[in-house]
């Protein structure tokens, strides 16, 4: 058979091996007048045996069919296992003879009827017509079971040929062998089975896998030795006649695909059926009717994948992967798109809150022009509560002795002027009390900032504590821890609102506590003198804690909200600084610092 | 009872924090003939103070450590009955209303007027002393009773209710005599000279006759 003989027209026949027979030659010949108007039939055979072979072993098959066809011109093509798939595809056949593993992944993933199945002598059963053999040379002893396939080289003619390389991989399989990592290497030599014999005869590969009858064919034609090859893991079956060494499955299928009228396949089926027997192989087409094992084989292998993996396939083939996979990829997506649109929305807060700050800064010196005058007010008024109570003890005092002087003379109870003395005495301290406590409000009135004495620090916030428990501001639990002899020289009243203040901001920061509590400490620290006022109110969040910070922005309802600005004020015209920390726990500490100095001047 | 007997009688506390305050509250009161006793604060007054004396408290509510308001909880708990005159600074109606709904005497905001504080020490020290006379009484009356032997109480009870010897010798299931005998010495132990005497005596006490035959 050569490529001369080549002469269908419309050069149909491009594929690689594609051949044509000796018997259409004629049956073209014939009819060849009206070829070119003629509709043709397209059959297709897998080329597994080799030319001759396969060509010998179709005539008679092939003339039937040739003859069934109503003068319809046949045309025949030689394929090999990849071509045979590829051209199923392309539609570029209506019948085709392949064996039954190839023809069910053409039915599976393509369409197509199975019509007839062929058996001959060898193999009487058409459901258990076809397997594997797995050959050695002969003479290679350390191949003799399944298991010394370990680590050997393997030809095989295709990784898609059904009995010359699926079965045999299942059978291994089957007998534990991992058929991904049992060879050395796999060689696919794309060419007939007969030569694959040839070449484990002439030791070029340690075993090669053939399908069933193969071996005994060329023993027939004389090509191979009967002892030139030995079978491993050979297996017996009543009616099948070839070595083997697996489990059997269907022979050779004639399938039609639906491009062939239907009239057209009964006839073909009745012309086959009505074929005598093969007169060298006994050969004749019959019915199959047992493919379980045969699909059965193709899933485990998974073989169905050696289809061209057109889309459509994958999709359905991987549709839960390919969901996952758009599932984990639309979640990328939103997860970016979500990060994008936080980044946005964070740019933009930071845009407003750099704007706001900015907004903030003018507001604030608009606040610190009025700052002066408001901290006067503020403070004068947050004093005069104290310095009304301060006012009515010394008065009430000489009130008192007044009274008390005016009776005791009325009833005569003083012998001696003298005796009168030490009450004259004690008014005198009282009123010189009440004026003192008018010259500071005075004082502070006219805002007498430069007017700085040495005192020591803890003395003052002793008396100011002491103060604010009777005025009634310092109202929850308190602790106050003084050392001994802390001079600062500054303004005794700057620093009296100083500590009022923060005193009064801890109180009212913890008063709704359970039980609400304001340390006060004071201590010296390297140079400075340090007062720590503390409350346990609640936790602060870092809004309001950089609220706090800002100059007028109280977060107490009814707070003065210039608390802490006066404080801050205060404590830099002294040349001091103030600190503010949260507590884990809830509450806020203020440390204020101011320079300590030496001695007394 | 006249100011001098009272005054001999009570004792005046002077609760302030403030030296100066306290010194001319006594100077004061003290010019007025009362005995005065100052403390600096709640917590002294509560250690030092003999609280079986009559008179009253002279109370500043705001102090440090503890406010008058809470030291008249405490006296409350500790069953001293002193009256208590609070003075303030500070108008704090709501404060002045709980402390005179909790017993408070007076409620006085400072300055103080001499003439009311004096009106008002001489109130509250005329029923302190009052209170006190009747404790006294009731204590008198009560000793002299539990000096009385179980059969001796039994008879007192019954004379209280004013039967005769007779119904009483019957209900005791005892003679004539011996009721007569008992009578006297109950007459005689709680100082009184009739029946009538007797169940003055028991009323004081809180006793009388119905309880003293379920007693039995």
């Amino acid at each position: 058979m050569t490529k001369e003989q080549q002469t269908t027209p419309g050069g149909i026949t491009r594929t690689v091996c594609a051949c044509a027979f000796a018997l259409f030659q004629l049956l073209s010949a014939e009819t060849h007048a009206s070829v070119k108007d003629q509709p043709t039939v397209r059959l297709a055979v897998v080329n597994t045996f080799g030319d001759n072979f396969s060509v010998r072993y179709f005539n008679g098959t092939v003339n039937a069919i040739a003859k069934s066809l109503d003068g319809r011109r046949l045309i025949v093509q030689l394929y090999n296992q990849d071509e045979y798939l590829k051209a199923a595809k392309e539609n570029k056949f209506d019948l085709s003879i392949a064996s039954s593993g190839l023809t069910a992944v053409m039915m599976d993933t393509l369409g197509g009827t199975p019509l007839l199945t062929l058996v001959h002598a060898r193999t009487p059963n058409p459901n258990k017509a076809n397997g594997g053999v797995i050959i050695a040379n002969a003479k290679n002893g350390n191949i003799n079971s399944i298991r010394d396939l370990k680590g050997k080289s393997l030809v095989v003619m295709s990784k898609k040929a059904f009995a010359g390389y699926m079965i045999p991989m299942h059978e291994l399989e089957r007998q534990g062998l991992n058929p991904e990592n049992t060879f050395r290497s796999i060689t696919e030599a794309r060419e007939p089975m007969t030569r694959l014999a040839e070449k484990v005869r002439d030791n070029e590969f340690d075993v090669a896998f053939l399908a069933s009858c193969v071996l005994e064919n060329m023993e027939q034609e004389g090509t191979l030795k009967p002892n030139e090859i030995k079978v491993i893991n050979p297996q017996n079956n009543a009616d099948f006649y070839c070595q083997h060494s697996t489990e059997l499955y269907p022979g050779w299928i004639l399938s039609a695909r639906s491009s062939l009228p239907a009239t057209m396949v009964r006839k073909i089926v009745i012309s086959l059926l009505e074929m005598p027997v093969g007169k060298s192989n006994g050969e004749y087409w019959t019915i199959a009717n047992d493919y379980q094992e045969m699909n059965t084989l193709l899933r485990r292998m998974e073989q169905r994948e050696f289809m061209e993996r057109d889309i459509p396939w994958l999709i359905r083939r991987y549709k839960y992967y390919i969901l996952s996979a758009v599932l984990f990829l639309l979640f990328i997506l939103a997860n970016w798109m979500y990060l994008a649109y936080a980044v946005c929305k964070r740019t933009k807060e930071l845009k407003d809150t750099v704007e706001e700050n900015l907004a903030f800064e003018r507001e604030n010196l608009k606040i610190k022009d009025r700052f002066e005058s408001l901290q006067r007010v503020n403070s004068i008024a947050m004093i005069s509560t104290m310095v009304a109570h301060e006012l009515k003890q010394p008065l009430a005092v000489i009130n008192n002795y007044a009274e008390g002087l005016g009776r005791r003379i009325t009833k005569g109870r003083f012998k001696t002027p003298q005796e009168i003395l030490p009450i004259i005495e004690e008014i005198r301290s009282e009123g010189q009390r009440a004026s003192s406590i008018i010259d500071l409000v005075r004082r502070f009135g006219k805002k007498d900032k430069h007017e700085r004495q040495t005192f020591d620090l803890g003395d003052l916030t002793a008396e100011t504590v002491d103060m604010l428990i009777r005025v009634g501001t310092l109202t929850t639990g308190y602790e106050l821890k003084c050392g001994k002899n802390i001079l600062v020289t500054a303004d005794r009243l700057n620093i009296e609102v100083v500590i009022i203040n923060l005193i009064k901001n801890a109180v009212e920061a913890c008063r709704a506590e359970a039980s609400p509590m304001v340390v006060i400490s004071v201590s010296a620290k390297d140079q400075d003198a340090e007062i720590i006022v503390e409350d346990n109110g609640p936790e602060i969040s870092d809004e309001q804690f950089e609220k706090m910070k800002f100059v007028g922005n109280s977060t107490k309802k009814d707070g003065l909200g210039l608390g802490l600005a006066i404080v801050h004020e205060l404590i830099e015209a002294h040349g001091g600084s103030l600190v503010l920390k949260r507590k884990k726990e809830g509450g806020l500490i203020c440390v204020v610092r101011l320079p300590r100095c030496e001695e007394k001047e | 009872m006249d100011l001098k007997q009272i005054q001999e009688q009570c004792l005046v506390r002077i609760v302030d924090d403030d030296e100066a305050m306290r010194k001319s509250w006594n100077f004061l009161i003290e010019g007025e003939g009362w005995k005065t006793s100052c403390y600096a604060g709640a917590f002294r007054f509560l250690e030092e103070d003999d609280d079986s004396l009559p008179g009253c408290v002279i109370l500043d509510v705001r102090m440090p450590n503890m406010s008058g308001i809470e030291l008249q909880r405490i006296m409350g708990i500790q069953s001293n009955h002193l009256p208590i005159i609070f003075v303030s600074a500070h108008g704090d109606i709501d404060m002045a209303v709980q402390a005179l709904k909790d017993g408070a005497f007076d409620f006085l905001p400072k300055p103080v007027s001499a003439e009311r504080l004096l009106a008002a020490i001489e109130k509250a020290c005329l029923i302190s002393c009052e209170l006190h006379e009747s404790e006294q009484r009731e204590k008198a009356a009560r000793d002299n009773f539990n000096s009385l032997t179980q059969r001796e109480k039994m008879v007192a009870r019954k004379v209280a209710l004013g039967l005769l010897n007779k119904q009483i010798a019957d209900e005791l299931d005892i003679s004539e005599k011996t009721v007569q005998a008992h009578r006297g010495a109950v007459c005689r132990k709680l100082g009184v000279k009739s029946a009538v005497g007797v169940a003055a005596i028991l009323r004081i006490i809180h006793e009388d006759a119905g309880d003293g035959e379920i007693a039995r």
